[in-house]
């Protein structure tokens, strides 16, 4: 239980890569939405790392090297946590 | 077992977009096709053949470019499909080469799973090792082989190495479908693949600093600035018309010279009568008339090929994407309305990459109001009329600029009114773009693909656009009057008779009755319409012919009405720019449009919207501007 | 008739027969159809 309660803290305390501040390097930690399956496909796993280029309309980022232009309402979904 | 006793083996290829699928499909099949830095710019299957090192024939099919076998979008459908053995006309492959790019298999290797699940043969080329390379990657295509259980090429495409190690893999006995290690117990199967991609990659493909700020990245901080940015955006493509203009001028110059050394030169060989006419007007002067637009062409192709090969497009479709909103649109709709702007038909094609059916729908529906190539002999005959040409190109490229925003910004509120109309989507799509590292353009293939054009336009011209010309030349030849005036007898011919019944339709216009002729002809193919006019004007000079000859716009600014007043006036000539700006005149493209709409209603009803719309929108600006006092 | 009027009238008989040929067959060719150039072919 303890485990499961500690998880959900966690994932509370995250915050969408439209939250993320421009330029810095996020883990995702969640997805969570409608598109998941759409992010899934184009390389937003969790786990993975990404690094917020631009923000606005249409987020860039850049992840495992390649850079990506997603919607406002895709990035939503992206739940993240900065890189220690 | 003999060679001859062996079928002809099949085998699929595919990718990611950007993997390199195509590069390799040309590399084995020996064929050119277009090759597109922007994702989803190859949208058909295309088949060819290929030989192993022991002579053996196979055949190689190029599936579209994917993400997944998930079916999002009308590509992802047909490459499913084809892998399946649904696709219409073809049984499963053999076997597939999944082409990775080797500096992104954490995304590239989703796919190569999604293959793998469906218990096919599966061979993986992991291609662009040498970007890898350089960016630090380590691979081990050996552990990568280990752990999928298929075998792993690496491979080079654009430099041709790693091309016979492949063959080498596609020999006989072919490997059997690997066994499925990631998924046992039936959990969640997205959450496998992750798990177990993740967990390949560090073994097999370790990345250092994954997020370097690369030459591109800089670059990009300036071209997709939010402000620097779209002012690069207008300026690169303001400069490429300006250049079109320009540049081919020249060229232009030679062709004119040719054409007028030409027909002086066939009207010395023989005497006046039916035959010299014909070849000296309608043929030379018809025919050759549109040959000259050909540096034009040639300029814009070679620009849009540029843009697209430096990877430059994506950034404008990413800029673009917020304005496209406006008109119910996103930046998926830049690159097929884009194209349009060369030729619709292609363009109307590439829509196959929108996700949401309705914004397809109404790409489709507007892609004909990107002014296209076609118009551009029209656009060049018209614009140094009104401007004479001694005010210099800027004034000439602000006017053809003008043009296309007009026939652009229309299109968008069009759009926008339809795509409302059409309703929401059932799920609704999200914006979704790769922005590909910039490269130096790979020239072969552009100017192979503006070699192509060049032809087909001077194929065009020596068929269709020669005959119809013929055609245009009888009827306004024949039938004959004997001993009367030239004008006189041109009224008397088949064309000056449609001419008298089409005028009280086009005088509100501005047009007389032989614009009006021109206009009709131009609705096979739009550049018949200068032919046509250098056919019904030939008339109107009373000098001698051979001086006249030479340039169509003199002969169209000497022109008058009956009454004495100047027929082509700038608001006459506005008139008829607006009209060609947003009439339909294509049969290709109604057929294309058919075909991808799925509906013949949907092409009938946009030819008679655009059709009816010119007519009332040079009736707005001639009328309009005639009560404004111009 | 002079010999002009006559060829120029064959030239003009035998380009509408191509026309109406044209036309008329059942349309095999792919895609676009004609010369636009866009090198697309039909899918299999």
């Amino acid at each position: 239980m303890s485990h499961a309660l500690a998880t959900e803290l966690e994932i509370d305390s995250a915050m969408t890569l439209n939250q993320a501040k421009v330029g810095c390097d996020v883990q995702i930690r969640l997805l969570s939405g409608p598109a998941c399956e759409r992010l899934r496909d184009l390389g937003f796993c969790e786990q993975l790392q990404v690094r917020k280029i631009a923000g606005g309309r249409n987020l860039i980022c850049s992840i495992c090297g390649t850079r990506m232009a997603i919607s406002r309402e895709l990035a939503e979904q992206v739940l993240v946590s900065p890189l220690g | 077992m003999t060679q001859s006793s062996i079928a002809l083996s099949t085998i699929a290829l595919i990718g990611n977009p950007n993997a390199g699928k195509t590069t390799l499909f040309n590399a084995l099949t020996g064929a050119n096709q277009r090759v597109g830095n922007y994702a989803g710019v190859t949208v058909e299957v295309k088949s060819g053949e290929t030989y192993t090192p022991h002579g053996r024939k196979i055949r190689v099919l190029d599936l579209p470019g994917c993400y997944s076998l998930r079916a999002n979008s009308p590509d992802e459908k047909v490459a499913l499909d084809a892998l399946s053995g649904t696709l219409p006309g073809e049984a499963k492959p053999d076997l597939v080469v999944c082409v990775v790019d080797a500096s992104n298999l954490e995304r590239h290797l989703q796919l190569t799973l999604q293959v793998i699940e469906l218990g096919l043969p599966c061979v993986l080329a992991l291609n662009m090792v040498d970007v890898a390379e350089r960016t630090g990657l380590r691979l081990d295509p050996a552990k990568l082989s280990e752990e999928l259980g298929i075998p792993v090429v690496p491979m080079q495409a654009n430099a041709k190495k790693g091309i016979v190690e492949l063959k080498q893999a596609l020999r006989l006995p072919l490997p059997v479908a690997s066994e499925i290690t990631w998924n046992s117990e039936g959990a969640d199967p997205e959450a496998a693949r992750r798990d177990f991609i993740i967990r390949l990659c560090e073994l097999a493909a370790r990345r250092p600093d994954a997020h370097q700020q690369t030459l591109s990245d800089q670059i990009d901080s300036a071209l997709l600035h939010p402000i620097l940015g779209w002012v690069f955006l207008i300026g690169i493509f303001f400069t490429v018309f300006w250049a079109i203009f320009s540049f081919a001028e020249i060229p232009m110059g030679w062709i004119e010279s040719g054409q007028g050394a030409l027909a002086g030169w066939v009207s010395s060989l023989m005497a006046e009568g039916d035959l010299r006419s014909l070849i000296v007007d309608g043929v030379i002067g018809g025919a050759g008339g549109v040959i000259v637009f050909l540096p034009q062409i040639v300029l814009l192709f070679l620009f849009i090929g540029l843009l697209e090969s430096s990877g430059y497009m994506s950034r404008a479709a990413y800029l673009m994407d917020g304005v496209m909103a406006k008109a119910g649109l996103s930046g998926k709709s830049f690159l097929p309305l884009f194209s349009s702007y060369a030729c619709a038909i292609p363009g109307v094609m590439a829509t196959r990459t929108i996700d949401s059916a309705k914004e397809r729908l109404v790409t489709i529906f507007v892609a004909p109001w990107m002014s296209c190539s076609a118009r551009l002999p029209v656009y060049f005959l018209i614009i140094p009329l009104l401007l004479h040409e001694k005010e210099g190109t800027w004034k000439q490229a602000l006017v053809l600029f003008g043009i296309y925003a007009l026939g652009t910004l229309t299109a968008f509120v069009v759009a926008r009114l339809l795509r409302g109309r059409l309703g929401e989507d059932i799920t609704p799509g999200h914006f979704l773009l790769e922005l590909p590292p910039y490269r130096k353009p790979q020239w072969s293939y552009i100017l192979r693909h503006v070699l192509d054009r060049a032809l087909a336009f001077v194929k065009k011209a020596g068929t269709v656009i020669l005959g119809l010309s013929i055609l245009l030349w009888a009827l306004s030849t024949y039938p004959k009057k004997d001993g009367v005036d030239d004008a006189e007898a041109l009224a008397h011919s088949a064309m000056g008779r449609i001419g008298e019944v089409i005028e009280p339709v086009v005088k509100p216009l501005g047009f007389d009755g032989r614009m009006g002729t021109a206009i009709l002809t131009s609705f096979a193919a739009r550049e018949v319409f200068v032919s046509s006019m250098a056919i019904l004007y030939r008339v109107d000079e009373s000098d001698d012919e051979e001086k006249n000859r030479s340039l169509l716009r003199d002969q169209l600014s000497g022109s008058k009405w009956p009454d004495g007043r100047p027929i082509f006036t700038p608001l006459a000539l506005v008139s008829l720019l607006v009209f060609f700006i947003y009439a339909l005149q294509c049969l290709p493209t109604t057929a294309v449009v058919a075909r991808e709409a799925g509906s013949w209603k949907w092409a009938i009803g946009q030819f008679v919207f655009m059709t009816a719309f010119a007519w009332v929108a040079s009736l707005l600006v001639f009328q309009g501007g005639k009560l404004l006092g111009f | 008739m002079d010999w002009q009027t006559l060829t120029a009238s064959g030239i003009v008989a035998i380009t509408l027969v191509i026309f109406i040929y044209r036309l008329a067959r059942p349309k095999k060719k792919s895609g676009c159809g004609h010369g636009c150039g866009c090198g697309k072919t039909k899918d299999p």
